[in-house]
Formats: C-alpha cells, structure tokens, sequence
C-alpha cells in the first residue's frame, strides 16, 4: 500500500482508537484530545506527501493538485476542532459521537477528493453524506435540527440516485467505471453520443444537489439554519469543497466539456446561481441564511471557471491558470467562511440580526472580524476575497470568455448590499447599555489569527500564489 | 421466448414499485417491496448471475422484511395492536402482490422447464468486465466470470479498500442511527403536549 493513504490511515485508526475510548470511558476532554491528535497527525503526514510524484492504483490517484486540497481540507478541520470544545461543552446529552462523526465526515471527504472510479467516489459520496445527518440531527432538544437532518436526508438521497442513474448509464456506454476510461472513451468518438451526455447530466444534477446549486438549492437555507454551528461550518465547508473538487475533476480528465448541452448546462446554472443566490440573500433576516444564499452565489462563480479548461484562447499562455485561479478562489472563500463560522460560534448562537445589533460596542474584535469576513465575502479590496474575485475575473477575461463577466459585476453589485448591512446591523447604537462578557485569551487569539490571514493574504498574496503556482505545475 | 419473460418481469417490477410508493398503509407498501425485489432478482437471474439474484432476495426480500417485523412488533403492543394486524391481513389487500408474485413464479417455472439450450443465449454478460477481472477468471480457469469466486477475488484483491470504506459507511451510519434514536433526557419529558399526555395515560390504562 502506497504512502498516499498515510493520512486517511491516521484518521480511521483515529475512529478506531475514539470508538474503544468511548467504549471505555465517556470523556468530553479524552475525545476532544485523540480526535485533534490524529487530524493534526495526518495534516503533518499530508504536508510531507505535498510534492511526491502522481500516482495511481485504479481506485485512488493522488496528484500534488489533489494533497494541496486535502490539506486545506485539514487545516480547516483543525480550525473547526479548535473551536468545538468550548461550543460542545454547552450543549446537553452525549458530546463524544460528535468527534467521531466529524473524523467519518474528514475521511469521506479524504478520500472523494482523491477518488477516481466510480465505485469509490460513491463510497466515499455516501460516508460522508451519511455522517452528515447524524451531526446535522445531533442536537436531540431541538427539533428544528432533527427536521433539518431529515430534510438533508432526504436531498442527500436524491442526489445520490440521481448520481447512481448516471453512473449506471455511463457504465452501459462505455463498459467502465474509472473516471479515466469512462472520458476516453466518450472524448475519442467525435461527436459525445446522446447517452453518455444523457449520464454526466445526472451525475451534474447529483453533484449540483451537493453544492446546492440553483435549480437544486431547495430546503439549503433550512438545513443551514436548522444544523447546529459547528455542523452548518463543517457542511459548508468540507461537503462542498469535496463535491467541487469532484465536479473539476470529472471537467478535467475528457473531452466532457466540448459538449455544447453540458456547457451551456453549465453556464446557466452559474448564472442562475449567481444572480438567484444573491437576490435570495438580500433580505433575510438570519445571518446563516445569508450566508446559506450567498454560498449558492459563490459557487456560481466559481462554476464559470470550469467553462475555461481546454479552451484555445488563452491570452496569457497558461494553460494551468483557470486551476490556479479555482485553487485560490476555493481557498479564498473557504477560509473566510470557516472565519465566519468562527466568530459566530464564540457569540454562542447568535445568528439573528437583531440579536448583532449594536455588536461593535458590547464585543468589538468579535463585530470586527466579522466585519472584515463579510467584506472579504463581499470581495472588497485588502482581503483574500478580492484576490479570488480578481484571479477568477483574470482567468476569466484571459480565456475571453467574457459573457459571464455582466452578470458577476450585477451579482456581485447585489451581494455587496446584504453583506454591508450586516455590518451597518453591527454599527448602530443600542438604547440599553449593557456589558459584554469578556472574551477568553484563545477566544482573542483565535479572532486575531483571522484577521491576520483574511488580511495578510489580501494584502500580500504572492506567497500563497506562489505555492498553488508551484503545485500545479 | 427470453425477451417476453424479460419484458413481462420488468413489467411487474414497475407495477410494483408504482404500487409501492401510492400504497396508503405501510404493511401493504412492504407487500409490493418485496414483490419488486422478487422481479429484480429474476432480473438478475434472466442475465445469468444467479449469485446476485440470490443476494437480492435473502437481502432485500428476506431482511428487509424480517426488520420490518421486528419493528412493528416493538412499536404496537397490546390488544388494540393486535385487532389492527388482524385487519391488516384480508385476502382483499393480499390480492395484488399475490396475483403479481404468481406471475413470477410462472415465468421462473417456465425457464426451469424448457430445455437447456434455450436458455444458453441469454446468460452471460461478460464483455462489461475490467481487465483484472478477466485475468482472474483466465487464471482459476472458471468459464462464469461472475461466479462467486471471481466475485471475492475481486473484493479482496483490487476492490479491497471499498470493503474498508463500505465498513466505515456502516459504523457511521449505525453511530448517526444509535445517537438520534437515544431516549431524550428526562426534562424534555416534562413538556409533552396534552394529547400525548393523554394518550401515554391511556397506553398506561390499557397495559395495567
């Protein structure tokens, strides 16, 4: 076996070594301290896979490409875990299936970032949709997230047959189920049959499910504001990144997009997603269901860059510069929404605007930083959100693929007014003076981190390009 | 002769399924479930893999079923219950999964009757197989590539870690499963509604 799996070893002898412990002996710190050792272990042994050379055993390839993104995947994780013991230690019933919920969600997660057969994709598809109802579902006295977890069950199982109907109808065509086979043999005819298209439609609709995209973003807003926080920023974050990951991978590997149906699919669900996700957004009253939207319009954006792959034009000459530009733009994002998470888990549920009002003089560095995130949501200069937003407008006009840019610039024009709100919410003054609790060391330590990587890397983001540039070549 | 025996199975099978999913009463939707994983099975038996034929009946038909008895024997209990279950079985609602099974059954006596040769056309499907598969099948010599044997091999040779993420897709599910299901802790019982008040007072009535 291959040093590739080094880390999703870790992490299942990790749920292996949670399981017994828990069977042993129930404790919230015992959980809390294997779960951080075995991500932060398989995080480091990640780091050192970072530059092996490709390879492959039928099932699994692993490519730097792929290790750069599973390390984000980690790091965000670790951010997460962080936060998790102090929000767990409020809540009532059992807290230690949550740590091994989480590590079945990382491993799914793991291993769909890196799958290239059909087989394992769905695997790994279903254990981590799967682990998802259970953290969704995890608070038991509060039936709105037992109805959010039954609501995601219910799309998640949608999805997955979509996604299996189109399996099966690529299997019929070309007698394959690895990713590499299966586009060959599609890309070498000249003209896509109608049933091959027929299956990666399925497949698309299945994964757009994932990523909630707009024609399938029913129900996303209640499952984001029924799950509890820590769930909402696992789901938001891991689940889509591993979906998306997918969905690039599939453009990546044939000659899939030189179907006119499927680009035409394609670029009218980023822009439906672009302009419904924001006009949705823009007079909700609960910041999760913002942010709920706003990531329906962020992945419309980030779906443009798929129309780019193999396309002859390119003005700058690079042919790796749309992936650079989804690397970063996926980073920039996620990184502020795991921000958000943050912040919104230490004010300890408070997700309603009302309940933000007048934030700046009861918790400042809190109204702060999430003052900085929603601008960097917004993409407004000096933050990593607008470095994304750049790369991708960059990539974007460099391919002239120039169609799409109208209806970003409008989209983008809405969002900023529901993002600028929350932050005018957090400004205004309140009538009774009342005095906040004060935040603890690692609360501050954490709300500065980041700050400093929202802003640092919006302010000087050559070290970090030059990283995904060095890893893509 | 195959194709209509074929084409009269699946006919059934989306009776069922159709059938299934309208059915108002949960026992009678069962009905018709296990009707349609019989037709699959027969399916799959028609295309010559009667392993998975044999899968789908004692998984679906036979497990299914068997839980599904299990959990209506834990959730009613008591005379009232047993008045219901008497009602539930009346030739009348038996009627259509009978009628359909029975045409099961004539098609699978069919096959079994009529000599071998006939049958020979249809079996195999060996040209949707992998490289590796073939190669094992060559190697032990077996003309079925998808008996059992290849089958395992194929499991624990190249397919090895699906098994291991298979086995991780079940203890996730079982955790997720083992946590939602846990009694909620005694204060949420306080506020229980009026009527399931009452109707937890009656339960307790008619059990003592």
């Amino acid at each position: 076996m291959s040093l590739h799996f080094l880390p999703a070893m870790i992490i299942s002898i990790t749920i292996l070594i949670l399981l017994l412990a828990i069977a042993l002996k129930r404790a919230h710190n015992l959980a809390y301290v294997i779960t951080g050792l075995g991500l932060i272990g398989a995080f480091f042994s990640q780091c050192i896979l970072l530059y092996l050379p490709n390879s492959s055993d039928g099932l699994f390839a692993f490519s730097p490409v792929s290790s750069l993104l599973s390390l984000l995947m980690l790091s965000i994780l670790i951010f997460l875990w962080l936060q998790l013991y102090a929000w767990l230690a409020k809540q009532k019933g059992h807290k230690e299936e949550f740590y091994l919920l989480l590590l079945l969600v990382s491993l799914g997660a793991l291993g769909m970032i890196v799958s290239e057969h059909f087989a394992s994709f769905f695997l790994t598809l279903e254990l981590m949709s799967l682990s998802f109802v259970g953290l969704i579902a995890y608070s038991q006295d509060k039936p709105v997230s037992q109805e959010a977890g039954i609501k995601y069950l219910v799309l998640s199982a949608v999805a997955s047959a979509f996604i299996l109907m189109g399996i099966a109808i690529l299997y019929l065509q070309t007698g394959s189920l690895a990713f590499e086979q299966v586009t060959n043999e599609v890309s070498s005819s000249s003209s896509i049959p109608l049933l091959s298209t027929t299956g990666i439609i399925f497949i698309l609709i299945g994964l757009f499910f994932k990523l909630s995209m707009v024609p399938c973003h029913l129900w996303v807003a209640d499952i984001f504001q029924g799950a509890p926080l820590p769930s909402t920023a696992l789901l938001s974050t891991i689940s889509k990144l591993a979906s998306f990951v997918v969905l690039w991978k599939m453009f990546n590997l044939g000659g899939w997009q030189h179907d006119h149906i499927i680009l035409e699919i394609i670029g009218l669900v980023a822009v439906a997603s672009m302009l419904i996700g924001n006009l949705l957004a823009l007079l909700q009253n609960n910041i999760l269901r913002i942010l709920a939207f706003s990531s329906i319009s962020h992945f419309g954006y980030l779906l443009i860059l798929l129309l780019l792959f193999n396309q002859d034009a390119d003005l700058l000459e690079n042919a790796e510069f749309p992936l650079e530009a989804l690397i970063f733009y996926l980073s920039a994002y996620l990184i502020t929404l795991t921000g958000t998470f943050t912040v919104l888990m230490q004010l300890e549920g408070k997700t309603k605007l009302e309940q933000l009002t007048g934030l700046f003089w009861t918790r400042p560095l809190h109204a702060a930083s999430l003052s900085v995130l929603m601008l960097s949501l917004a993409g407004i200069p000096l933050t990593i959100g607008f470095m994304g937003k750049f790369y991708l407008v960059t990539a974007t006009i460099s391919n002239q693929v120039l169609w799409p840019l109208p209806f970003l610039v409008i989209a983008s024009v809405i969002g900023l007014f529901f993002y600028l709100r929350i932050i005018m919410v957090m400004l205004s003054s309140i009538n009774q003076v009342e005095r906040s609790s004060a935040s603890t060391t690692g609360e501050r330590a954490s709300l500065w981190f980041i700050i400093a990587v929202v802003m640092g890397l919006g302010t000087f983001p050559a070290f970090f390009a030059e990283i995904i540039k060095h890893t893509v070549r | 002769m195959i194709e209509a025996i074929f084409m009269i199975t699946a006919i059934v099978c989306l009776i069922s399924a159709l059938l299934t999913v309208t059915a108002h009463n949960a026992v009678h939707a069962l009905l018709y479930l296990v009707t349609m994983m019989i037709a699959i099975a027969l399916i799959f038996f028609l295309f010559g893999s009667p392993f998975a034929a044999a899968l789908q009946i004692i998984v679906y038909a036979g497990a299914v079923m068997v839980l599904f008895v299990f959990v209506t024997m834990m959730l009613h209990q008591g005379e009232k219950s047993n008045l219901d279950e008497k009602a539930l079985f009346s030739l009348k609602n038996a009627k259509g999964p009978l009628l359909l099974a029975t045409i099961l059954i004539a098609e699978l006596l069919m096959i079994s009757v009529q000599p071998l040769e006939m049958n020979s056309s249809l079996v195999p499907l060996s040209a949707i197989s992998n490289e590796a598969e073939q190669d094992s099948a060559q190697r032990d010599n077996t003309s079925q590539p998808n008996s059992v044997k290849s089958l395992a091999i194929q499991l624990y040779g190249p397919y090895r870690l699906l098994v291991i993420i298979a086995a991780m897709l079940l203890l996730s599910a079982l955790i997720a499963a083992i946590h939602i299901a846990r009694k909620t802790p005694k204060h949420v019982d306080v506020d229980l509604s009026p009527e399931e008040t009452q109707l937890a007072n009656k339960q307790q009535k008619a059990n003592s």
